[in-house]
């Protein structure tokens, strides 16, 4: 039978390159029965002083890499800062511009809507797991390659793979402690909903009759244009809320997307030509009353309008603020 | 009363890079593995077996311990011995060590009143 031992020294070595195989497994061999020896001199049953000298020298993996000086770890210390900044970045930014173009493609397809949902939550998934995995598996590869060995100035690979950090890299501004996570989740979450139901009314049905709510012609730009608004402000905030404060340039951009948003509902609403006639038939109070509906829909869609904006520069004004004191 | 964990934790860091000087001391005189741990142990310098084979190893890697096999007893063993290198090494290690102990007692000094 294969003794305790023999199966420790071979479970270590096999982790050794083949060339020190023989010779460390020698001496962790001697040096093993060298302690065994001394416990049962002492009075111990041999098979238990095996055992416990065996348990003494722990896993046989982590042995081997403190031979071999190989890291006991996927992403070290000295690669992650650097693998959690780009990870963190390309999540950020990747994953939402490919949900909403999955998204639109997906509506351009005359998918119906719960395909569209799907459509937009399986690509997001799709990337972020290929997106975790491959920078993590090339991140291990450096990492064994020794690309992020030494302090950083010693070796050049570490220049390279921007292990070494530097003060440039801090952010040029202070984090703004009410650009929360919460806020932004918010905000993404709102313009979500407006894009789905942008998208979902398409296929609103009364009765069997199939009845949008939005005029249908309005696919041909209009609709479009305000479902692209919309992903241009989630793109926005999430940047805000990674960056955690909010530029005058945001506050401006942000200007440029609402009214690209709210100019076109105000103006179509004036002219009657956003909701779908067949739709607004088949109502007698709405056909009555489709000027004031129209003026309802345009008004809250200024005052709206009036309250993002002006909060963004509020929140820039602040952001500002923190960044004189600090 | 000091919590255990705490004080174990940071005895240990301290005893981390003493390994290395006390080997390249105890192996003047040549020893093998299991030798040096019990040399070690009874100057009161205790130490794991799988902290110090594999760091026999990347000090003879590194040029610090020379070794040679000794087959002539019952047990086949690696005799490890200090190189010239390693005494250089040995003797700054050492001189930081003095300066460390230095600094730390003068400051203990300066700042009791």
């Amino acid at each position: 039978m294969t003794s305790l031992t023999d199966r420790y020294v071979h479970a270590t070595t096999r982790e050794l390159p083949a060339a020190r195989r023989a010779e460390i497994g020698r001496e962790l061999r001697a040096s093993i029965t060298d302690q065994v020896d001394e416990r049962v001199a002492a009075g111990e049953p041999p098979d238990q002083a095996e055992y416990s000298v065996i348990a003494e020298f722990g896993d046989p993996l982590r042995l081997a890499a403190s031979y071999t000086g190989r890291p006991l770890a996927l992403i070290g210390p000295a690669a992650y800062p650097s693998w959690r900044r780009l990870l963190s970045l390309l999540l950020a930014i990747v994953v939402p511009i490919v949900a909403v173009l999955a998204g639109v493609g997906a509506v351009l397809g005359d998918d119906s809507f719960p395909r569209v949902l799907l459509a937009v939550w399986v690509a997001a998934i799709t990337v972020a797991v290929h997106l975790a995995f491959w920078v993590t598996a090339i991140y291990a590869v450096l990492e064994r390659a020794g690309v992020f060995d030494g302090d950083g100035a010693e070796t050049a690979g570490a220049e390279t793979a921007a292990a070494a950090w530097t003060p440039e890299q801090l952010p040029a501004e202070v984090a703004d402690p009410h650009v929360s996570r919460a806020d932004t989740v918010a905000r993404v979450v709102i313009d979500a909903i407006v894009i789905a139901f942008l998208v979902y009314q398409q296929w609103f049905r009364i009765d069997d009759d199939h009845l949008p709510i939005l005029d249908p012609d309005l696919w041909s730009f209009w609709i479009p244009f305000m479902l692209l608004a919309l992903a241009a402000d989630i793109v926005l905030t999430i940047l805000i809320g990674v960056r955690q404060r909010v530029t005058w340039t945001d506050a401006w951009i942000h200007l440029a997307i609402a009214s690209a948003f709210a100019g076109p509902v105000i103006l179509l609403a004036a002219d009657d030509r956003l909701l779908n006639p067949d739709f607004v038939a088949h109502f007698d109070w709405l056909t009555d009353n489709v000027n004031a509906v129209n003026s309802l829909i345009a008004a809250s869609a200024a005052i709206t309008w009036s309250i993002e904006v002006y909060d963004t520069f509020k929140r820039a004004r602040r952001s500002a603020v923190i960044n004189t004191q600090a | 009363m000091i919590p255990e964990g705490v004080l174990t934790t940071h005895l240990q860091e301290l005893r981390r890079g003493t390994v290395v000087v006390a080997s390249l001391i105890a192996l003047e005189q040549p020893g093998y593995g299991y030798g040096l741990l019990r040399t070690l142990a009874d100057a009161g310098l205790s130490v794991d077996g799988n902290t110090l084979y594999p760091l026999l190893r990347r000090l003879e890697d590194q040029g610090l311990l020379t070794s040679e096999w000794d087959t002539s007893g019952s047990k086949p063993r690696k005799f490890y011995r200090t190189s010239e290198l390693g005494g250089e090494v040995r003797a700054a290690l050492l001189d930081d060590l003095t300066a460390l102990s230095e600094s730390l007692t003068g400051l203990q000094k300066a700042t009791t009143p």
